[in-house]
């Protein structure tokens, strides 16, 4: 099978800024390259060719419009590739880089575009454990409960004037 | 809180129908013992003015400014009750020859006063606080044989009654009953008698959460929980009602909200379910025990 170059347009970089963009000094460490296919009919892509300068970390995010009934999402192929090991130094800095779909997680093409990668999953609940948000909603409303009674505590006496629950003259207090 | 026995509103409607008619038929005669209202009801234009001079009118506007006030999930069957109570308080209602035996005064006091105290929840504050004066009225009232004002004995009594209703174990509520009782020969003030009612239907309302979370915390299947998860949850809880002992009013609300956030609970709940060490399972009733006893220990003793 031979391998084909897919016309595609790359758009200029963007870098993403958190903040005013007039007052921040100097680029931030991330930028966004968007790249477009332009032609309508379906391909398979083996290979992404290109030559590297001065980036660290790569990730690839891709949007398939795989069906017509169901709409198009994003979905991460590779996240945090390594491209320069040390990215004080020079090495991996300017190198030609070859990507292919064999590096991604998963081995065929459809499983490769639209399961996204394990981490992005959210961690499960701990097993045999009480689910913490309904046992923390039952906890403060008994602190509330709790709280509500201590504030209301009446001042009013019963005016008791025994001393250990005896009235002998003696003992009673004077005050 | 302890759900008002409904009974059939259709029954109960009967048994007041029933004495209903006792207001028209005197109306026809002239006898001497009601001659306004047979006078009234003969110069009567229409119903609506004999509804008014027989007193319906204000009875039933009090019937609802009494739904309006506690707004039950059932007013029908909150209506049927309430007339009915109404028929026990006349005189005339059971047609008994000679007036009944203090106990039973006693007893309907109680009954009538216990129906005032549950027609709001304690969250309502306003119509609760309104139907805590009208039950210590009801029970303070003086009677042929009975001195005005509510004693010490009557007041024990009542709050057994609403903590046994209330579903409460006995041994649950027995540290409270001890801090907050009066002596069976002592006077209770309407101060007093006010911070007992609401202490006692906010125990109901603690010990009926603190059921829910053991629910929570239990084993699937049996009835018991691991007792160092449950131990835990206590002591957490423990711990953030601490906080308000000695700093103020806001800062000891934050630390409390922090300390009973689902995070912080997740922690505690993994750190004690980690020990691994062999432990004798937590019942229900010790967890609702030790539960609580935290709430009773903020509950100033009546004196």
């Amino acid at each position: 099978m031979s391998r084909v170059p897919v016309p595609c347009h790359v758009k200029g970089t963007v870098t993403l800024q958190v903040g005013d963009v007039r007052t921040s000094q100097g680029r931030p460490g991330v930028l966004v390259i968007d790249v477009t296919f332009p032609s309508v009919s379906p391909f398979e892509l083996q290979e992404i060719t290109f030559k590297n300068y001065y980036t660290a970390f790569l990730s690839i995010r891709v949007r398939q419009h795989a069906s017509t009934h169901s709409p198009a999402k994003w979905v991460t192929c590779l996240r945090d590739y390594c491209l320069m090991p040390d990215p004080h130094s020079e090495e991996g800095a300017q190198e030609y880089v070859s990507l292919f779909k064999h590096q991604s997680p998963s081995m065929t093409f459809p499983k490769w575009l639209s399961h996204p990668v394990p981490c992005e999953q959210p961690i499960p609940l701990l097993e045999g454990l009480p689910d913490p948000s309904r046992v923390s909603s039952e906890v403060q409303q008994m602190w509330a409960l709790t709280e509500m009674i201590r504030a209301s505590n009446t001042s009013t006496r019963i005016g008791r004037f025994d001393v250990d629950g005896c009235y002998d003259l003696n003992l009673l207090s004077y005050t | 809180m302890a759900a008002l026995p409904a009974p059939l509103p259709s029954l109960k409607m009967a048994a007041v129908e029933k004495r209903r008619p006792a207001v028209a038929p005197a109306a026809s005669f002239t006898d001497n013992g009601r001659p306004s209202v047979s006078r009234a009801a003969a110069a009567a234009e229409n119903e609506e003015d004999f509804l008014r001079q027989v007193g319906v009118t204000e009875m039933l506007r009090a019937a609802l400014l009494k739904v309006l006030e506690a707004r039950p999930e059932e007013p029908i069957a909150f209506l049927a009750h309430y007339f009915e109570n109404m028929g026990l308080r006349s005189p005339a209602s059971g047609g008994a020859g000679e007036p009944p035996g203090q106990l039973l005064l006693q007893q309907q006091r109680l009954g009538r006063a216990l129906w005032h105290l549950r027609l709001a929840h304690h969250s309502q504050r306003t119509a609760f606080n309104n139907n805590v004066s009208v039950a210590y009225e009801c029970l303070s009232a003086g009677g042929r044989r009975k001195r005005p004002g509510l004693d010490g004995r009557t007041y024990s009594e009542l709050l057994k009654r609403i903590c046994r209703d209330g579903e409460a174990p006995e041994e649950v509520v027995a540290p409270l009953l001890r801090k907050i009782q009066c002596r069976d020969h002592e006077a209770v003030p309407r101060g007093v008698f006010r911070a007992g009612m609401l202490t006692c239907f906010v125990l109901l309302d603690f010990v009926a959460r603190a059921g829910a979370l053991f629910r929570l915390l239990e084993a699937p299947g049996l009835a018991v929980a691991d007792r160092h998860v449950g131990q835990a949850v206590l002591d957490t809880l423990e711990g953030a009602l601490g906080a308000g002992d000695h700093t103020a009013a806001p800062a000891c609300y934050l630390e409390a909200g922090s300390r009973l956030g689902p995070d912080s609970l997740a922690l505690a709940l993994d750190r004690a379910a980690a020990g691994r060490r062999p432990s004798s399972p937590m019942p229900r009733e010790e967890f609702l025990e030790k539960a609580a006893a935290l709430f009773i220990a903020k509950v100033k003793p009546v004196g």
